[in-house]
């Protein structure tokens, strides 16, 4: 591989790993550090812990698996994440079958949604979480708060499926934890939950244009601007990636 | 507040640490898998398999 490649996907693979390292971080309230592994044009990053463990009220525990792989593009502009995983796990480490996770896989097969949730855990296993945080004393959203049979059914957890428009995040599955579960993050959460997934969700929205310039174009004039297309004509709409589960 | 460090790796390098770790592991990676998924593996040992993942997925670029 060239050298300025190599500098290139060291800088984005270790930009990458701060980004989900303070997103952690600043919800936990300390320092987590996640490690970028980089071969080829290739990196992952996961957390370089021998486990992030979730404080749940005094007496709970929620572990988290968090990894991501990625690739930059053949001009070495844009950073393509391949695969990503965050596992959500009761008790203090995770041990490979979690409560849930939130997976991506960019090439997935035939059948099969590139972005996807499994989960793992039974009914009581959900129950015994959301009441870790009432054991204690600590509050958490519930729907039904009088009610305490309610308050622990399985149906009322809302697993996030990213806004309006997009994938969830490990920022919407931290702000999950803290709601439905009763975790109680860092005063610093706040801030970098709003700018993370601010920067996420303009970053997707460049993606959705290089997928469908046409109709970028459409909205920009339907708003006023004018647009000139390339001398080489128009960039193509992508419309496997448009038609992909 | 977050911190970050990287390492590059050349394919000797990758076969050479996966050597490592499976080693490590003192299992076949397939029997690990098997007890991961029936959460049986111990926590230190699925430490392992993420990087054994990992690296794997690295070597198939």
């Amino acid at each position: 591989m060239a050298p300025d490649r190599v500098s290139t996907l060291e800088e984005e693979s270790a930009a990458f790993a701060r980004r989900i390292s303070d997103a952690v971080s600043s919800f936990i309230g300390q320092t987590v550090p996640f490690k970028a592994t980089s071969s080829g044009s290739r990196f992952v990053v996961s957390d370089d812990t021998d486990g992030i463990a979730i404080p749940i009220g005094e007496v709970g525990t929620l572990a988290l698996e968090v990894n991501y792989r990625c690739e930059l593009d053949g001009a070495g502009r844009y950073l393509k994440v391949l695969n990503s995983k965050v596992a959500v796990y009761a008790g203090s480490r995770p041990k490979g079958d979690p409560l849930f996770r939130y997976e991506y896989v960019h090439d997935q097969g035939d059948g099969l949604p590139a972005g996807h949730l499994h989960v793992h855990a039974h009914r009581d296993q959900f129950t015994r979480v959301m009441t870790l945080a009432a054991v204690s004393g600590v509050s958490r959203r519930q729907a039904a708060p009088d009610s305490e049979l309610e308050a622990a059914r399985m149906s009322r957890i809302h697993f996030p499926t990213g806004g309006h428009r997009f994938r969830p995040t490990i920022e919407d599955i931290l702000q999950m934890i803290e709601e439905e579960f009763g975790a109680k993050p860092d005063p610093t959460w706040r801030g970098v939950l709003r700018t993370n997934r601010v920067q996420w969700r303009r970053h997707q929205t460049g993606a959705a244009v290089r997928d469908c310039p046409s109709e970028a174009v459409r909205v920009l004039e339907e708003l006023g601007y004018v647009v000139t297309a390339p001398t080489e004509g128009p960039a193509p709409d992508r419309a496997d990636r448009l038609a992909a589960f | 507040m977050g911190s970050s460090t990287t390492e590059y790796m050349t394919p000797s390098e990758l076969t050479e640490e996966l050597r490592r770790l499976e080693a490590e592991l003192g299992m076949t990676v397939d029997l690990a898998e098997h007890l991961a998924a029936a959460d049986a593996l111990d926590a230190d040992l699925y430490q392992v398999l993420r990087r054994i993942r990992d690296l794997r997925w690295l070597q198939t670029a």
